[in-house]
């Protein structure tokens, strides 16, 4: 699936998120309002509490706001059923968590092929072209407890990359990382630019020296935008 | 090299069981176990009721009738069997007994003591026939009987069946055994002369043989329900059938007990454990469900790892069970001409609610979990 390079990939449309009720509300967002263009490379930055993965989690689905609209692809995704939601999430999105989880009884080459959305004849020469590309070509027989942290998380960006999503979603995926492996994923990361549209969160402003825009937040606001030519 | 297979289909339920054996084996090996103690259990209860339609086995093909309150057949009790089955052939029958051992201890079983004429027609109606010796001399201290029952009671041809020395198997003078039989029942015969006048307080019966074994049946219920219950007993098949189902019926219940008890022990175990698991498995469903794998999808894959599981170890089971069976029978019980039947499909059947729990069990405690489960927050508790 590919998205239309006009329309805006991810949509928030003043969008709060809201914990617990009546004196014990927490505000995990107040008012979101952000674009982001379709294969662009989007960087989300904030003290810690500030609502990053809140932001992410929304994007994904895998949260519903309290208030305002989260489109993708112009849809809005409140009014998918819970089934279109899994079949969009299937199709649409590589999500890459902080904490590099595979399953531990499969191999590397295995656990990439979850990622597939569905059954393929050639998903090994998928899972083996894409190993190459990445870079990890020689670690795809081992087992999750044989390869080490970034060698983990970048199977794990293979995983979600290996469906081609339109849109690739990180939550903090250099945050168990040292800073070498760390700036080896980002490039990866970056890297998928070329087909999606990516959104990353980190703490590191360091590590957004390429991204197109880069999202402050504060307190679930948003506080700076800032687009690079 | 890279597995292909395993890459297009990562998430079958065929590959978790074969990958994670010290997960899957405990439960495979417990489950088994339960399979083998049921169908044990079962089937060495069964044999009680079998050894017993067996032994007697001989009612099929003919039924006796014995006076009340009387050590002889009276002439009117006579006619009277006579009239409800004219079609039949009737004749006098007078039983010396010997003890035959079974798994639950000595049964008595009857030596016939029946003219030449008729021993005759009765081995020919149970079709019996003599293998080894020959049949019992009129008016001799001699005995012929089933193979089943010589070996049994350990006896060779020439060898004393009856003596006066003995407690479980008395004669008034030492009876010989002379001929063994063989056929689908069990029999042993005498010379009714001999019989007649050295057991004085033997009760004479009366035995009625139909054209088939199909009016045997017949007679038996006419026998059973027509007959004056003061003055004559009917022993039927369907009579032994009934008092045998009725003696065991509460060794039955408790069997039935039993097999409940193992089945909800192992089933409870296998619950838990799958519990346990799931909790080890959280980042798992967590992470599939966040990539977006459908609950249905996580739980058609867990309906048929249980099921994998279910069918590996029932089959194990039953594998050790048939085994061990036909062991004990071959090295036991058959030495020592007891019976068993290894095969028996009752046993095997009682075995099914032991899997069908532990499923059920596993099933809805990974379906609870599941549902109640919130990836998202899964994921970052991380
Ligand atoms: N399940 C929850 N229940 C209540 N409050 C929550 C919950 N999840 C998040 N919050 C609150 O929402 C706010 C935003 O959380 P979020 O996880 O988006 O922050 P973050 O920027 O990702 O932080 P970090 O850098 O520590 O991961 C925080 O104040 C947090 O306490
Ligand atoms: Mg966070």
């Amino acid at each position: 699936m590919t998205l239309p390079s006009v329309s805006p990939a991810i949509e928030f449309a003043e969008v709060s998120l809201r914990y617990g009720e009546g004196m014990r509300t927490s505000v995990a967002l107040d008012s979101v309002a952000l674009s982001m263009k379709p294969r662009s490379f989007v960087g989300i930055l904030g003290p810690s509490g500030s609502g990053k993965s809140s932001l992410l989690y929304l994007a994904s689905g895998l949260k519903q706001p309290s208030a305002g609209e989260v489109r993708v692809a112009g849809r809005e995704l409140a009014k998918l059923s819970a089934a279109e939601m899994v079949a969009l999430r299937r199709s649409m999105f590589g999500i890459v968590f902080q904490q590099p989880y595979l399953l531990h009884y499969l191999s590397a080459a295995e656990n990439i092929g979850v990622g597939l959305p569905q059954r393929e004849m050639n998903a090994a020469e998928k899972v083996g072209e894409l190993a190459l590309r990445l870079g990890i070509d020689s670690l795809l027989h081992k087992l999750p407890h044989e390869l080490s942290g970034g060698e983990r998380q970048r199977v794990c960006i293979a995983r979600a990359v290996i469906g081609s999503p339109p849109i690739l979603l990180a939550d903090e995926p250099t945050a168990a990382l040292d800073h070498a492996n760390g700036h080896e994923v980002m490039n990866l990361l970056v890297s998928c630019r070329e087909f999606a549209t990516v959104m990353v969160v980190t703490h590191d402003p360091e590590m957004l020296e390429g991204a197109d825009m880069v999202v402050r937040m504060r307190d679930g606001r948003v506080e700076d935008v800032s687009v690079s030519q | 090299m890279i597995r292909t297979t395993s890459i297009q289909n990562p998430l079958s339920a065929w590959l978790y069981f074969r990958r994670n054996p010290a997960r899957n084996l405990p439960v495979v090996v417990a489950l088994a176990l339960a399979v083998v103690l049921v169908a044990g259990i079962v089937t060495i209860v069964s044999s009680v009721d079998q050894t017993v339609l067996t032994m007697y086995g001989y009612q099929r093909y003919l039924s006796i009738v014995t006076p009340r309150n009387a050590l002889r057949l009276s002439d009117e009790l006579r006619s009277e069997v006579i009239k409800l089955v004219p079609n039949a052939r009737t004749f006098d029958v007078i039983p010396a007994w010997t003890n035959v051992r079974t798994v639950f201890g000595k049964m008595p079983f009857p030596i016939m003591g029946v003219a030449h004429q008729d021993r005759e027609f009765l081995a020919e109606a149970c079709g019996v026939s003599l293998v080894t010796g020959r049949w019992p001399a009129k008016g001799a201290p001699e005995i012929a009987m089933s193979e089943a029952i010589a070996k049994n009671r350990d006896l060779k041809l020439g060898d004393i069946v009856l003596d006066p020395k003995s407690e479980d198997n008395f004669a008034a003078e030492p009876m010989k055994l002379v001929g063994t039989l063989r056929g689908p029942v069990w029999l042993a015969v005498a010379s009714a002369e001999f019989v007649r006048d050295r057991f004085p307080v033997a009760i004479h019966g009366l035995a009625v043989i139909g054209a088939s074994e199909q009016s045997q049946r017949s007679i038996d219920v006419l026998l059973d329900k027509q007959l004056d219950k003061s003055t004559a007993r009917a022993w039927t098949y369907r009579t032994l059938v009934r008092d045998t189902r009725d003696a065991l019926s509460s060794l039955y219940l408790m069997m039935r007990v039993i097999v409940v008890i193992i089945a909800v022990t192992v089933a409870l175990l296998a619950g838990m454990l799958a519990g346990i698991h799931f909790g080890q498995r959280l980042g798992e469903f967590a992470t599939l469900v966040a990539i977006g794998y459908s609950q249905r999808f996580l739980l058609r894959r867990i309906v048929g790892e249980i099921a994998i599981l279910c069918v590996v170890a029932w089959t194990l089971g039953l594998l050790v069970t048939v085994a061990m069976l036909f062991g004990l029978a071959k090295w036991v019980m058959e030495p020592r001409g007891l019976l068993l039947d290894p095969m028996y499909p009752a046993a095997y059947l009682y075995t099914l609610p032991v899997p069908f729990a532990l499923g059920v069990f596993s099933l809805v405690t990974v379906t609870r979990r599941l549902h109640k489960m919130d990836a998202v927050s899964v994921i970052e508790r991380r």
